[in-house]
């Protein structure tokens, strides 16, 4: 029987909102199609190299403990970009992503680098930029999602559109205009600043990060429950 | 005179709000628009207690203060009204001389954990005690140390902090600082735990140095015994400490001196520590003194569990804030609770913004429901709710969702056993499900 390898980089410092639950919705997906699966957490202190893994994720955290670890993630920069580059699966939420991008600087006055692999710095302040979203995935433009955004950063992202992840349909007024992209999908990285549960909530990423790991293994289970409950909330907004 | 005339306008419209039943902060706001900083131009007789933190600091104030009162002190409180500063302007100045005297022994006031520094800028308090800081609304406050940063900007040269003992974030407010501190805790009891049981710990990793932090044992999140075999981090030695519990007798012991438990719940029993903490640290009480005046506290049980009757059954209304260490504390109280039990969840869009957005849910331990005979979900949000009991492997078959607050009727015949409505004052439309029940 086939086994997936999970590993939830810095699951226990990057833990904010229920993040972490991405993490449990995957693998009890995994359970469903009748796989094994295992999950290994590693944290700062830990040697770290991706390739031993079917799938990554980094959640989001706090921004004192993205901080904290970026001097730790940073020494493992060329096996995570190779493996990214391999066609890995990587799913990074919310703050997260400003260890991926080329540096952040944080209200402690400090500037803190990242691996380099987006073109994309960021700057927190001292307020937080708060927004329900309705989104359209690229990979499934007729396709409908729910975001939350909560951060306390002021990014300056330049992905090309053609990688954003996302089409933004909806937001709050003043919170992100219309039609423009957001997060990036390089190969198989799904890297979004929408935070929270991303995966439980929308089967139609869920289902597209399940076929990155599985390709011809992946096996249908049951999202009726979640198809209505995003449907629902998608309605509402838009 | 701005200060002559702030006070009596104060006065006069705290006295017409409270004849056509308005909030109190206006009052304060009107006040601090005629007379800046006016809250400087007090003269303080007696000492200064500034009360904050996430959950418990109502109750603590107002314990404090009925502790402090029942040994004859003369106190001002704000426990009428707001805890934001316009709040405490109120309180202040409807409770001082039109010389701006404030004639009291102590001034103990509630105040919100982001108000705090811009509480001090006026008046540098002689004792600030911080309950704990948790996950609480994080549209506002995105996570406890973002609080915790702005409670730091807050900390004033000879101020005395008393801090929790078992929480490793609010004690970071000392770090650094040469301020004094004074130490509450609770020992381990047998409702201590090995693991974490509640939906969120912010304490995974130390706060000092990212390594794993561990613990002896949780009371309930990340609040607990802690060390961090990397850098040394652990739980300070508590000045002030509960321990000896004793449950069916009813009893606990603070520094080695008996009282009762009058409110069977852990964190009621952190308040009656930091409550006494403050009594004989700042009016030098004896712990008998302090222990005994406690024991006449009124928690005021009936509102907070107000219990009607629904198709002849028991039905308890659990009211919680919006913040996952509460809703986890009424889950917990669920999960007491005797069998056959039928829960109905209130799931709803935000109170106040309406958003939409239900993170909340995931920093709660619902998988702790799993015993809960029946469930019931209505409100908004009640798909999302199903969705967060599904992932945490509830019994979906136990699991009722109801789209109409008109369908409770035919939901709750198909249950059985005393009824528990988990609600929120927070939490928006939930009145119209409330009188549903009230008709049934």
């Amino acid at each position: 029987m086939r086994k997936i390898k999970i590993l939830n980089l810095y699951g226990e410092a990057l833990d904010l909102n229920g993040d972490g639950k991405n993490v449990t919705a995957f693998e009890k997906r995994i359970a469903e199609m009748g796989y094994e699966y295992e999950t290994v957490t590693l944290g700062v202190g830990d040697d770290i190299d991706v390739s031993d893994y079917d799938i990554v994720f980094m959640t989001h955290g706090k921004p004192h403990n993205v901080s904290a670890i970026s001097e730790h993630f940073i020494k493992y920069k060329d096996n995570i970009i190779d493996n990214i580059e391999k066609g890995k699966t990587f799913v990074v939420t919310g703050s997260s992503n400003m260890l991926l991008g080329k540096s952040f600087s944080m209200l402690d006055g400090k500037t803190y680098q990242g691996i380099g692999l987006f073109d994309c710095t960021a700057e927190e302040f001292d307020s937080l930029y708060v927004s329900d979203a309705v989104l359209a995935p690229k990979f499934a433009p007729d396709e409908k999602m729910f975001g939350t955004y909560y951060r306390c950063e002021s990014v300056k992202w330049n992905t090309p559109n053609e990688n954003r992840l996302f089409t933004v349909l909806k937001a709050d007024e003043g919170k992100g205009s219309v039609g423009s992209g957001e997060g990036t999908r390089h190969k198989n990285l799904f890297a979004t600043w929408c935070l929270g549960p991303v995966l439980v909530r929308n089967p139609i990423m869920m289902k597209e990060v399940l076929h990155s790991v599985l390709a011809e293994d992946y096996r249908e289970t049951d999202f009726s429950l979640e198809e209505k409950a995003v449907k629902m909330i998608v309605e509402e907004l838009l | 005179m701005r200060l002559f005339i702030a006070i009596c306008v104060c006065r006069v419209l705290y006295f017409i709000g409270r004849l056509i039943g308005k909030g109190t902060s206006k009052p304060g706001d009107i006040a601090r628009i005629i007379c800046p900083n006016v809250l400087k131009r007090l003269k303080f007789s007696g000492k200064v207690i500034c009360i904050t933190g996430t959950n418990g600091k109502t109750t603590t104030s107002n314990l404090t203060t009925h502790m402090l009162r029942e040994n004859g002190y003369t106190v001002i409180n704000n426990s009428f009204g707001s805890n934001m500063l316009g709040g405490i302007t109120t309180a202040l100045l409807t409770n001082c001389t039109f010389g701006g005297e404030v004639k009291a022994d102590f001034s103990v006031l509630e105040i919100d954990e982001r108000w705090l520094r811009f509480f001090v800028k006026e008046v540098t308090p002689d004792y600030v005690l911080i309950t704990n800081l948790l996950r609480d609304q994080i549209v506002r406050n995105c996570c406890p140390e973002i609080v915790l940063e702005k409670i730091k900007l807050g900390v004033t040269p000879g101020t005395t902090y008393i801090l929790n003992a078992n929480d490793p974030v609010s004690q970071q407010v000392s770090w650094g600082k040469d301020n004094p501190v004074i130490w509450f805790a609770l020992g381990e009891s047998e409702r201590s735990t090995k693991e974490c049981r509640s939906g969120t710990n912010d304490a995974k990793v130390c706060p000092r140095c990212m390594h794993e932090l561990k613990y002896n044992y949780y009371h309930y999140n990340h609040v607990g015994d802690f060390c961090c075999e990397n850098c040394g981090f652990k739980t300070p030695k508590a000045d002030f400490i509960g321990h000896d519990f004793d449950f069916e007798k009813g009893t606990f012991k603070i520094n080695g001196k008996e009282t009762k438990i009058t409110f069977d719940a852990t964190y009621f029993m952190f308040n009656t520590v930091a409550a006494s903490a403050i009594c004989c640290s700042a009016a030098g009480m004896e712990m008998e003194k302090a222990i005994a005046s406690a024991e006449s506290f009124d928690i005021g049980v009936t509102k907070r569990y107000e219990e009607i009757t629904v198709l002849g059954r028991r039905c308890q209304l659990i009211l919680t804030k919006q913040n996952p260490a509460s809703i986890d504390q009424s889950v917990e109280f669920v999960t007491d609770k005797e069998a056959p039990r039928t829960l109905i969840i209130i799931s709803n869009n935000m109170f106040h913004t309406e958003r939409k957005d239900v993170l909340f849910m995931y920093d709660v331990a619902y998988e702790n429901l799993k015993n809960v005979e029946h469930i019931v979900i209505v409100g908004k949000r009640r798909y999302d709710m199903a969705v967060r009991l599904k992932l945490a492997d509830i019994d979906m078959e136990k699991v009722q969702i109801c789209d109409e607050a008109e369908d409770l009727r035919s939901c709750l015949e198909k249950t059985e056993g005393s009824i528990y409505v988990m609600t929120s004052s927070v939490f928006s439309n939930e009145d119209k499900v409330l009188e549903e029940l009230k008709k049934l």
